[in-house]
């Protein structure tokens, strides 16, 4: 980029010399149009790294979410006060004395074009139901 | 003054392509990174958990199957029992992860042996 000055300077460059003439050689503007491809491709790229990280972060609520709910509902405690700050949706299955949570939410990806794709991001906790004496 | 033509053109014309290349897969490598020590992370917190739970069954066992119980609440969360001791009125329960973990994989690849995430957790009759 910064040595434009200097190709300026130096003869016509062998491979160029053919597809144009003149003051204004084939390689002069090339860069810009590689960085103007270069420049959408960075910006997706960090698109996906940030939203990668909002991934992470909603698989550790989530975690979080089902072994809290687990825990409370084998304990025999009220479910509902974990309820408020749930991430998405979560089911409960009870085997014998186990008691299985499953907190699912949908991450929807960044952006007005991609906003229908989404990814699930689940979290599954089991715990066994103390006994009641 | 020909070598010095083309070497002008070649770090001309390719330079953006080049940044390109080297920016494009060191944010794609960095992503991959994130999303290994995001699953670490998380995988460190589910297991502490687990280690939690685990020894919450095992103590509320009323007979001598504390371990087994144990054992089973790590199998049912994908995860393994360690070590099971009982300590006085107490038990102490460690487990760790079944599974390697992307980050496991990615030192493997480095000949690095990443030990298995584990956690350990103490309960007893309260």
């Amino acid at each position: 980029m910064a040595s434009s000055g200097s190709s300026d300077r130096d003869g016509g460059s062998s491979h160029t010399a053919g597809t144009r003439r003149g003051p204004i050689r084939g390689d002069r503007g090339l860069v810009l149009t590689e960085i103007a491809i270069a420049i959408p491709v960075m910006i997706v790229l960090a698109a996906t790294c940030a939203w990668l990280l909002t991934l992470v972060a909603a698989k550790s609520r989530a975690i979080h979410a089902a072994h809290a709910l687990a825990q409370q509902i084998a304990r025999g405690g009220d479910p509902q006060v974990l309820l408020t700050d749930l991430p998405g949706t979560y089911s409960v299955s009870v085997e014998g004395d186990l008691v299985r949570v499953e907190v699912r939410r949908s991450v929807a990806a960044p952006g007005p074009i991609l906003d229908s794709l989404s990814v699930d991001v689940s979290a599954t906790a089991v715990a066994v139901r103390e006994p009641t004496w | 003054m020909v070598t010095r033509g083309s070497r002008t053109v070649r770090a001309d014309s390719g330079s953006g392509l080049l940044l390109t290349l080297l920016t494009g897969s060191g944010v794609t490598v960095l992503g991959i990174l994130l999303l290994a020590v995001g699953e670490y992370a998380g995988q460190q917190q589910h297991i502490a958990r687990v280690a939690d739970s685990a020894a919450l069954a095992a103590a509320s066992a009323l007979d001598d199957s504390g371990c087994a119980q144990a054992a089973r609440v790590a199998t049912a969360n994908d995860a393994e029992l360690r070590d099971c001791t009982v300590d006085g009125d107490d038990i102490v329960i460690t487990v760790s992860t079944a599974y390697p973990l992307l980050l496991h994989r990615i030192a493997d690849q480095w000949g690095q042996q990443l030990p298995a995430l584990t956690a350990s957790a103490r309960a007893g009759p309260g």
